[in-house]
């Protein structure tokens, strides 16, 4: 034991002659339990030979299997086990740091970067000095603003798509000439799960009714919810116990958009929720910028009505980005709050009031990703698709379709 | 190309044709000419020409267009539109002042006719059956009339409007009793009596303006410009029809629709048939061999096309089932031959001229080739040109050129070329489309040119000249002094040897600069 307590402060220096001294001898005075300690020992040095030679990595591989193979010693006691971790954890440690320390030279992309970065700083020193304008920071490339330019992108002024707006399926909602009202139905045979959502979702969507699917074919559902005057079809699938798509079909003969639903996180299982109110909420679509996400946009607002309830202060947001829809369900308040500037020597001008909102999360939130959107109601296999993703289509990670 | 920004100097008020001009029409009822600039450079494809105001009462289902010399100057473009119109336009030529050269530059309606039968109720009714779902010209055959237009609407209504080449007053050219033709447009462009032009035959009102268009329409519209457009033929058919074809000689209408099997109709038979009896198939189809599990297709056909080459015998049916049938009308009622082919709809059929291949477009944005040539015993699907995300709305392929150009519910106008299935470009336009076809190019005049030029051009094409004239039916659009021309015609090569040119090109460039700096 004390051989072996010798060999712990002889690691915390690193290895050396010593070391293997060390090694040596405390193989040669345990006796009685030469074969299992031994086996320990000798297992540590041949080890230690090879990693003189191998980098960190490779160290803490065999530190893996070292422990491993230490583990698989049932009757080496519990204090040997722990020494012999202890080696081999010190000895990686230590190899890392000699060699870390062996390398002081940094990478060249470290080495641009710092002398990139001293010069930015230089430069905005001096400019501050001179009572220039600094020099423009560099702008952080994201996968947004590297984003592949797309030819469909929407410009607000253009008179083609102001025209074709104008007569599409969806004009008689925004002209307020027809007010929205949704059907609710699922898949076959839902679950509790698929009811708690549900319940969320009736005081998300104002104008919504729930119908039981009762095993009746989707087609003739659209088809009943036509002629009973509802706008739109929303139909949410269940596999597993888990909320997992959503199509949503326009009526009488609206497009059929087909989601996968995901990230679902009920508003009871949020952490300060509130209740929602029956206020017609107001809506927030960010990011629908291409033909193709403008008219998704103006699918899904034309599930809510047209005249939100500002006193409400409900809001529900359909955010996109990189092609996923995100659903959020706010209550929002402004609120005055007093701001303290510790910079300003006035004690009187320190005390700063500003307008703050606040907000607080409602009901459910998940994410949406586009299928397919389909020309006419729901007929997936016959139908006529306007957008199916396809792999030609996906040309890099930069490419986004919404 | 550097030559190109070299001569203007030389002939600055003469730009040089496009290479190629494709027609779309969408659902807004526009025509849009997709240019693609001379040289063959797909990449700067762009919409040029907009014809039309935007209103979706006038979306076009389906589009034609006539050419048959393949001259950019006798071009008639037939649009099915919507509640049952037929418009018809000559593309307007603008001469410009000093060079001869005359652009496209709009479109003049010469002509439109009603292709639905009359309303029998007065008031609103449901005009949805009045969509037209098949436009055909029909060049040649027996009649006095060499060129016919044949459409069929939902309802199954078909019917032949002839061009009268005569003036408005002479005499009006009828064939046969034609169960009850009308001997007048009912319908003129802007003002009638009664909404929409419901069936009335007596007493067309013409207002001023209306003079005036069709002045402007004979002036500007040539030989089209001139005549009128009178129903020869109407037939009733089938109910809910989705496509309609007709044979290479004009006798035959082939059509299928949603619940009924491929039915085809001899048009002779019902121009001369008296009114009250319905003209009878003189031959219907039989639906496919049932599934595995014994179960048969519901009847929906939804794309009709005649093989060329065959006699007006093989007719080759898609339906909406995602099945290619293959009906040889000697042989039997049943398809001679089934292929399963992709999911979704089959939307658009487009035989190759030669009968070699059928193209084949579906509602899943795939685009396929029927293989014909060992047809009926060997057919096969092979040669996918990929990239549409949309549903396949037309095809149309390059009458000389292995290029065929396709339409599609994503709003854009993509072009293959046919032998190595390549894209060579994608075009946004805006709005859903609905047809396509291609235009033959203005051609460059033939100017005197200055030796040098010819020289440098020959340099450069030495190698490629022997392909240029092999090529077959290149003929019609090369004049002599087409040398800008020539290139354009060139076969789509792989990009290594595109480098390659354009290496030479630079080289070429380069020496003639300093050759005019030298002078």
């Amino acid at each position: 034991m004390l051989m072996l307590l010798m060999f712990v402060v002889r690691s915390h220096i690193g290895w050396g002659l010593t070391c293997k001294v060390g090694i040596q001898a405390a193989i040669g005075s345990t006796v009685h339990r030469r074969h299992h300690m031994s086996a320990v020992f000798t297992y540590l040095f041949t080890r230690e030979r090879e990693w003189g030679q191998h980098s960190t990595e490779d160290c803490s591989k065999s530190f893996r299997f070292l422990v491993h193979r230490v583990a698989q010693y049932e009757d080496v006691t519990p204090c040997i086990r722990l020494t012999a971790l202890q080696l081999t954890y010190q000895r990686s440690k230590s190899l890392g740091t000699k060699q870390a320390h062996n390398q002081t030279t940094p990478s060249a992309l470290q080495k641009t970067k710092t002398k990139e970065r001293q010069k930015r700083q230089k430069e905005a020193t001096r400019a501050e000095e001179l009572g220039l304008e600094p020099p423009p920071k560099p702008v952080q490339h994201t996968l947004e603003n590297t984003r592949e330019a797309d030819d469909t992108m929407v410009d607000p002024t253009d008179e083609e798509v102001m025209a074709d707006e104008n007569d599409d399926e969806f004009a008689a909602h925004f002209a307020n000439a027809r007010p929205p009202k949704v059907l609710i139905t699922t898949s076959y045979k839902p679950s509790k799960i698929m009811y708690t959502f549900l319940s969320e979702m009736l005081e998300l969507l104002p104008c919504a009714e729930y119908y039981k699917r009762n095993g009746f074919p989707l087609k003739k559902i659209v088809k009943f919810a036509a002629n009973r005057g509802y706008t739109d079809l929303m139909v949410f699938n269940e596999d597993r116990k888990q909320v997992n798509g959503l199509l949503l079909v326009h009526l009488p003969d609206g497009p059929t958009a087909h989601f996968r639903l995901s990230n679902l996180k009920l508003g009871r299982d949020i952490k300060g929720h509130g209740r929602s109110t029956s206020h017609k909420p107001e809506l927030i679509l960010n990011h629908f910028d291409t033909r193709l996400g403008h008219r998704l946009g103006r699918m899904l607002a034309s599930l809510f009505p047209q005249d939100p309830q500002f006193r409400g202060r409900r809001v529900v947001t359909f955010h996109n980005q990189r092609d996923f829809i995100f659903l959020r369900h706010h209550r929002y308040i402004f609120e005055e709050k007093e701001t303290r500037d510790q910079a300003a020597k006035d004690p009187a001008k320190a005390k700063k009031k500003a307008v703050i909102a606040r907000l607080q999360e409602l009901g459910p939130r998940f994410t949406l990703k586009l299928l397919s959107l389909q020309k006419g109601t729901f007929d997936s296999r016959n139908g006529e698709f306007e957008w199916l993703p396809k792999k030609e289509n996906k040309t890099s990670r930069r490419r986004f379709f919404l | 190309m550097g030559e190109g920004g070299k001569r203007k100097a030389r002939h600055e008020d003469v730009p040089e044709p496009p290479s190629h001009c494709i027609l779309t029409a969408d659902e807004l009822g526009l025509l849009k000419v997709t240019e693609i600039p001379s040289g063959n450079k797909w990449e700067e494809a762009a919409a040029k020409q907009r014809w039309g105001h935007p209103d979706k009462q006038q979306g076009i289902t389906r589009l034609q267009v006539h050419s048959p010399e393949w001259d950019p100057d006798s071009i008639l473009v037939a649009a099915a539109r919507g509640g049952g119109r037929v418009t018809l336009h000559v593309p307007a030529r603008a001469v410009a002042e000093g060079a001869s050269v005359s652009r496209a530059v709009g479109a003049v309606e010469v002509g439109s006719f009603r292709a639905a039968p009359p309303a029998i109720t007065s008031g609103r009714s449901d005009t949805s059956s009045l969509e037209l779902r098949g436009l055909r010209v029909v060049v040649g055959g027996e009649g006095s009339y060499k060129l016919r237009l044949v459409t069929c609407t939902v309802g199954g209504h078909v019917a032949v409007h002839g061009y009268d080449q005569q003036e408005e007053g002479g005499r009006p050219v009828r064939q046969g009793d034609g169960g009850g033709g009308q001997d007048d447009d009912d319908d003129e462009n802007g003002a009638t009596c009664g909404g929409g032009g419901e069936g009335g035959a007596s007493g067309v009102v013409r207002t001023w303006e209306e003079e005036q268009q069709r002045a402007a329409a004979a002036a500007a519209g040539g030989f089209f410009g001139r005549g009128r457009w009178r129903e020869v033929v109407r037939m009733q058919t089938l109910s809910n029809v989705q496509d309609m074809d007709v044979s290479s000689s004009g006798r035959h209408v082939a059509v299928g629709g949603d619940g009924h099997q491929l039915r085809v109709w001899d048009l002779t038979a019902a121009a001369s048939a008296s009114s009250s009896a319905a003209p009878e198939p003189i031959f219907a189809g039989k639906g496919g061999k049932p599934s595995r599990s014994g179960l048969h297709d519901l009847a929906h056909v939804t794309a009709v096309s005649y093989v060329p080459g065959r006699d007006d015998q093989l007719v080759l049916v898609g339906t909406a089932k995602h099945k290619l049938w293959l009906y040889d009308m000697r042989a039997g009622r049943k398809p001679q031959s089934e292929v399963v082919w992709g999911e979704g709809r089959i939307t658009v059929l487009l035989p190759q001229p030669d009968g070699s291949r059928v193209w084949a477009g579906n509602g899943r944005g795939q685009v396929e080739a029927l293989d014909m040539r060992q047809a009926p015993s060997r057919v096969s699907m092979g040669h996918a040109l990929k990239g549409s995300a949309g549903s396949i709305r037309s095809l149309s392929l390059h009458p000389s050129q292995p290029l065929i150009a396709s339409v599609s519910l994503d709003r854009h106008l993509r072009v293959h070329s046919t032998t190595n299935r390549q894209l060579l470009t994608k075009v946004y336009l805006k709005q859903a489309l609905t047809g396509v076809a291609w235009l033959p190019t203005p051609q460059k005049p033939n100017v005197a040119r200055g030796k040098e030029e010819i020289d440098e051009h020959e340099d450069e094409d030495g190698g490629r000249r022997a392909d240029d004239r092999t090529n077959g039916g290149v003929e019609a659009e090369n004049g002599e002094g087409e040398v800008a021309g020539n290139r354009s015609e060139r076969q789509p090569v792989a990009p290594r040897s595109e480098e390659k040119k354009k290496k030479k090109k630079k080289k070429k460039a380069w020496k003639a600069e300093s050759e005019k700096g030298r002078e």
